[in-house]
């Protein structure tokens, strides 16, 4: 059976203050497959997730991506986020004075709004919210919080999974999800992506590590360097990995 | 008209009227306010600050009379529930709107004019002994002529439960006025109390504030102070806050204050026990063309004592603002731990804010910082808003609230934190993008 694909990315260059990050990648992404990006530090792996979300610090130079079979460059990255794009962060900024429920009933209506869907007043709102806390084994007071003001690691974490389950989003992008995080942390962290997995959701998990991958269990492995998918396979391609380090695909 | 002509203007005005015939500061008061100088733009305190609203209008010709429309004045009060309340209008005491007859039957507000004679020897101690007078003729001015006042007295290891509320509402006269009041708050050894000062005004107004706030906390002593300036823009305020803290005495204040025609705060803090305490948490906002000026001045003159100062800065359209503040570490002020920060955002190119935060030690074994930013919006918290869906213009504004949420969530009173954000809302109703945000909770 012949899918449409979700995200196709073509010959993909970009740069950073004329330095060149991602030089020529391509990726088909369908509908609930997950992929791993993996690759030592500097490979380029989180650019990657960085310039699909459409952070502006990176120079797209040449190259197409097309999601949901429009010119995801076409879009700002709030319209990125409504069409289904989310990225969930490496380093999630804090953002002292507004609430956490406040962003994310603001974000939640942008993107409901988008998509033709009811704005959901206050009180059902907080409800689903702290549902998913729940889930998240968040306290409720998380929700009351400045935008992740003083949380943890852990917590920050699991806030970018909250807003992913909030938003409902058809690609996720995880961002070293991972790192910081000790195993109990990840568990959860983990948990919480996999129940959001469903056949027409995907994902694109970049670690630098395969432990989070014996969690999130990936259809398709890919190992970035210098740039470029040097080497694409299944799961086995991450053990691999792990065993026998990123010098041996280098 | 000069500096010159507004001085002589002033003490024309003000020799009309009596002062507590039992009280030595006017005459004292007087006869410096005659020596000194009004402020110009070459004084060095006064540099940043325009004279224009005060040198265009007349208002030392003629005295404010204070009168008001009850009902509206009554709905511009809050809901801060269980308080002792006194509201001045225009510088008049206005028994109508006011209620403090409980912590009036204890002595702990009493009227200058209802002073006992224990009452008077206290104020003509305390008053007027927090400052230099030499530096601030304003303070002066105020003192040249006292009608009456307020004395709030926390008596010996008391914890007064109930706070103080006091309104100061500026309203429109029949023509341009001055209204000048004064409080004295004395915390006896041991005792505890919160002061909540609401400047607030009913629409427009033509009076020139004039406020004077001495605080004198003795050993041990406990003040929550917190400070709305909430007022329209077309007020023009000097307002003086001076405070002596003796030992192990505990200062707090949390303050939010909007920029008008002139809104000039000296706050001066004097450690004057060693193990005392002060934190001052502000955020000032101004906009349109608005001026608002905070000059703090900590002294530490004792060892062991701790300061915490931040202040932020929300400064938009054509307006000026100016933050000057001073940590001065005497020579015997050893073991001093001294902060000082002021973070400012600047939204327009038309807009202006000089900063200058100050350490002077002449002491060798203290612990200091002191720093002051100016900056736009971070690029990398409105990129984290976009990638969830909010629009850049929708982003601004909720970063701009959370900017001055930051630190009126840190007002230690609920219902006042709720009166902040009803005027943060009457404020930002007419910023662009920032009109309907407040109240999003």
């Amino acid at each position: 059976m012949s899918k449409t694909p979700l995200l196709e990315v073509k010959d993909l260059v970009a740069e950073v203050d004329g330095k060149t990050i991602l030089n020529g990648i391509s990726l088909t992404v369908n509908p609930g497959e997950v992929h791993a990006i993996m690759g030592p530090n500097g490979s380029g792996k989180s650019t990657l997730a960085n310039v699909l979300a459409g952070r502006d610090d990176y120079e797209v130079v040449s190259g197409s991506v097309r999601f949901k079979g429009q010119d995801l460059f076409e879009l700002e990255p709030e319209e990125r986020a409504r069409e289904g794009v989310f990225l969930a962060f490496q380093y999630p900024v804090e953002i002292p004075g507004v609430s956490n429920m406040q962003f994310l009933k603001a974000s939640v209506d942008a993107v409901r709004k988008h998509r033709g869907q009811e704005e959901l007043d206050a009180p059902s709102f907080m409800k689903l919210a702290r549902e998913h806390c729940k889930e998240l084994k968040l306290k409720p007071e998380f929700l009351k919080r400045g935008v992740n003001e003083g949380f943890s690691g852990g917590e920050k974490k699991r806030n970018e999974i909250l807003q992913m389950a909030l938003l409902e989003p058809s690609l996720a992008l995880l961002d070293e999800t991972d790192s910081g995080l000790d195993i109990d942390a990840l568990q959860v962290a983990a948990e919480g992506v996999n129940a959001l997995r469903n056949p027409e959701r995907s994902f694109i998990v970049v670690t630098h590590y395969q432990r989070l991958l014996n969690y999130i269990v990936p259809d398709y492995v890919h190992v970035l360097a210098g740039g470029k998918i040097v080497k694409s396979g299944g799961r086995e391609l991450a053990l691999e990995l792990e065993e026998k380090g990123y010098s041996w695909i280098q | 008209m000069t500096p010159h002509d507004l001085k002589q203007q002033a003490q024309q005005q003000l020799a009309q009227q009596a002062s507590l015939d039992w009280l030595s500061l006017p005459q004292k008061a007087q006869a410096t306010f005659a020596a000194l100088d009004m402020p110009t733009r070459k004084t060095e305190a006064w540099k940043y600050t325009p004279l224009t609203a005060l040198l265009n209008t007349p208002y030392f010709a003629h005295t404010a009379a204070g009168q008001v429309d009850e009902s509206a004045a009554a709905d511009r009060l809050g809901q801060l529930g269980d308080v002792s309340r006194l509201v001045f209008v225009n510088g008049h005491l206005h028994p109508g709107l006011s209620s403090y007859s409980d912590l009036e039957n204890q002595g702990i507000v009493t009227l200058f004019s209802n002073a006992n004679d224990a009452q008077r020897e206290l104020i003509n101690a305390e008053l007027g002994t927090a400052f230099e007078p030499q530096q601030h003729v304003f303070a002066t001015l105020n003192y040249s002529c006292i009608e009456d006042g307020v004395l709030i007295q926390a008596p010996t290891d008391f914890k007064v439960q109930q706070p103080i509320q006091l309104v100061y509402l500026s309203s429109g006269e029949a023509q341009p006025a001055l209204a000048q009041s004064r409080v004295l708050v004395y915390g006896a050894a041991g005792s505890s109390l919160e002061l909540i000062e609401q400047y607030d005004s009913l629409g427009e107004t033509n009076v020139f504030h004039n406020q004077m706030t001495e605080i004198s906390l003795q050993p041990n002593a406990r003040l929550t102070h917190l400070r709305l300036q909430v007022e329209h823009e077309s007020l023009s305020q000097v307002n003086g806050l001076h405070v002596k803290l003796a030992a192990g005495s505990h200062y707090e204040q949390h303050a939010l204050a909007f920029g008008s025609a002139l809104k000039r705060n000296d706050i001066n803090i004097n450690f004057n026990g060693s193990n005392a305490y002060c934190r001052l948490n502000g955020v000032f906002l101004s906009k349109h063309k608005q001026h608002i000026d905070n000059h703090l001045n900590l002294e530490h003159g004792v060892p062991h004592c701790n300061s915490d100062t931040v202040y932020k800065g929300f400064i938009t359209d054509s307006s000026r603002a100016v933050f000057n503040g001073r940590i001065h570490i005497h020579k015997h002020a050893q073991k001093t731990e001294a902060h000082l920060n002021n973070k400012n955002l600047l939204l327009s190119k038309q807009a202006e804010l000089d900063t200058k935060p100050e350490l002077e030690i002449y002491a060798d074994d203290v612990k200091c910082s002191h720093g002051a930013s100016i900056g736009k919006l971070d690029d990398k918290s409105l990129f984290y808003f976009q990638s969830r869906g909010i629009d850049r213009a929708t982003a601004e504004a909720m970063l701009c609230l959370g900017f001055v949420n930051e630190m009126v969530e840190q007002f230690p009173n609920t219902a006042v934190i709720e009166l902040a954000r009803q005027r943060l809302a009457e404020f930002f109703n007419d910023v662009d993008q920032l009109n309907h945000l407040w109240t999003l909770e």
